[in-house]
């Protein structure tokens, strides 16, 4: 059981990252609460809302199941037809729970629809659910049960695209590095951005509940965009371990700043649409509370440089590290100045620190 | 002098790798020998500037691995024995890539290609195998205009005619003035490459053979 969940479930959601990334963006970032109780509320009561429920759910199934139909052709996939030699009864039984967990974000939804129904009192409406949920599983079920009847196994020699992009792929490092962080540290992507984005979105919940200058989101959102780190450090690990040959070529030195400088630009990105998106803070503040995160951001990954890596004590250096900027954001320093002199100083460590 | 080492030295951690106190060679074919984990393969990382090392390092008389990190990138290139390459990436974004950084002309990359029979340009790694792999890291430590070509067992995985192709570069590149630092478990007198001097890496150094 196991191994179907790990070599089928957590492979579709880690090559699906990217996907799941701008949905979470979308249902976190740019929809509000209320926007979120009146989608809930059209499903529960709409003429149609159950129907059109129903019909986003069985797109998204549809989309698993080519998924796991596709994946267990693949070459390394030969071990899962393993499974024929189960009982009938057990392979059912496996197959659904591993359904089950194809069909985690639209199970997650139904609870939320739950309590949507309890609050506002519409939980006679909720039952088509339980049936969707059953056809849903079966679909996949079924699916799983026909692959494995149908072994049908290929080795890719060429890749085959329907679509024929105009362009040619991009050589670049900075494109590459992010690649690499969707297809290969896709959970970790995807769970570093969701936290990030929710102490965001708290952070501007709670400044809208007061009468608060810079400060006080420029606090949150030092924390937000701290939870990077571990992006950051599979940055670091890209660029000297699986990446390792590049540092052969001739790039100079700021060059190299330069690249991940922009590479922490483009990953912070989204928690700062989350506060640009909640209106609660001018352009201009939402640039300075920006550079303060790259700083925040760029100086930690210096950081790993000097110390080749994540050593044990790193989270002391960070938590003293976030003390002492959150003391100086509390005494009014301005936020463009730590930011600049942040960068400033990252530009004279980085050929000390990073001795390549 | 092509290249020149001093008081270099290699740590992982506490554990000393290298410490070479003075190495030089001029222009020539050389052969590294050195059992296997002698650090044969952390040496030639370490003289194409993929590792952090204390010493000196310097190429031509002239440019300092330290002081001139990009000028000495560009006329120093490295053939890793075992070459691991992000599996998403193609053959195609990897040349591309490094043609432009080390300011190899299109002729030169599309005349490599041909000569490798690098016929899987839009093929992943990750679905290539390790010879077709290994072609394409020899096709790379060639391109630009280097004055040291390091191949870390080029022989290795790659079948025949890929070796008579790099045996033929390297006559080629070497009759240009092309310095290359060979490490192989095979000889290479027999393939018609007349070798200048033998260098065996033992007890962290490098000593001439004719001297042990």
């Amino acid at each position: 059981m196991k191994m179907l969940l790990i070599s089928t479930v957590s492979a579709f959601f880690k090559q699906r990252t990217g996907t799941f990334l701008v949905l979470l963006g979308i249902l976190f970032g740019f929809l509000s609460a209320n926007e979120h109780h009146a989608f809930a509320v059209f499903f529960l009561t709409g003429g149609y809302g159950m129907i059109a429920l129903f019909g986003i759910w069985l797109v998204y199934t549809l989309f698993c199941a080519q998924f796991l139909a596709t994946t267990w052709k693949l070459p390394e996939y030969t071990f899962i037809f393993h499974a024929r030699t189960w009982p009938a009864f057990i392979r059912a039984r496996r197959f659904s729970v591993q359904a089950l967990g194809f069909l985690q974000p639209i199970l997650y939804y139904g609870i939320y629809l739950l309590i949507i129904g309890i609050q506002d009192k519409l939980l006679d409406r909720l039952w088509p659910i339980i049936p969707f949920y059953m056809i849903l599983i079966l679909l996949l079920t079924i699916t799983a049960e026909w692959r494995i009847k149908n072994p049908v196994l290929y080795v890719p020699v060429k890749g085959k695209s329907i679509i024929k992009w105009p362009v040619r792929r991009l050589a670049s490092w900075l494109y590459w590095s992010l690649e690499w962080l969707v297809r290969e540290r896709g959970i970790t992507l995807l769970v570093g951005k969701l936290g990030a984005m929710l102490v965001a979105a708290g952070t501007m919940l709670y400044y809208s509940t007061g009468e608060y200058d810079i400060r006080m989101p420029a606090v949150g959102m030092s924390l937000a965009y701290l939870l990077n780190l571990g992006l950051s450090f599979e940055l670091h690990r890209w660029e000297g371990e699986i990446w390792l040959w590049g540092r052969s070529l001739p790039v100079p030195v700021w060059v190299r700043w330069g690249r991940i400088v922009m590479v922490h630009f483009l990953l912070i990105l989204p928690e700062t649409l989350v506060i640009l998106r909640s209106g609660a803070l001018h352009f201009a503040e939402v640039a300075q509370l920006f550079f303060l995160g790259i700083m925040i951001l760029i100086i930690s990954h210096l950081y790993l440089y000097k110390r080749s890596g994540l050593p044990e004590n790193a989270m002391q250096v960070f938590l003293f590290g976030f003390i002492g900027l959150t003391l100086l954001i509390l005494y009014k320093i301005p936020l463009l100045l730590i930011a600049a002199s942040g960068m400033l100083f990252s530009l004279y460590a980085f050929p000390k620190w990073c001795k390549i | 002098m092509v290249l020149e080492i001093n008081q270099l030295k290699q740590r992982y951690g506490e554990r000393e790798i290298l410490s070479i106190p003075s190495f030089g060679i001029e222009k020539g074919i050389y052969w590294v020998q050195g059992e296997n984990g002698a650090g044969k393969s952390t040496l030639f990382r370490t003289l194409a500037g993929m590792l952090p090392f204390e010493g000196v390092v310097k190429l031509d008389g002239r440019y300092d691995l330290k002081k001139d990190p990009v000028e000495y990138r560009l006329r120093l290139n490295l053939g890793e024995a075992e070459p691991l390459y992000p599996s998403f990436l193609t053959p195609a974004d990897l040349i591309a890539f490094v043609a432009g950084a080390q300011r190899a002309p299109r002729e030169q990359s599309e005349k490599l290609i041909d000569a490798f029979r690098v016929n899987y340009l839009s093929n992943p790694f990750g679905s290539c195998s390790s010879g077709m792999v290994k072609k394409v890291s020899l096709l790379l430590a060639f391109l630009g205009d280097p004055s040291i070509i390091i191949l870390d067992e080029p022989l290795i995985t790659i079948d025949r005619e890929a070796r008579e192709v790099l045996f033929g570069l390297i006559k080629e590149y070497h009759h240009n003035g092309v310095t290359f630092l060979l490490s192989s478990h095979q000889l290479f007198e027999q393939e018609g490459l007349h070798v200048s001097q033998s260098f065996r890496l033992k007890n962290k150094t490098l000593i001439a053979t004719d001297a042990l």
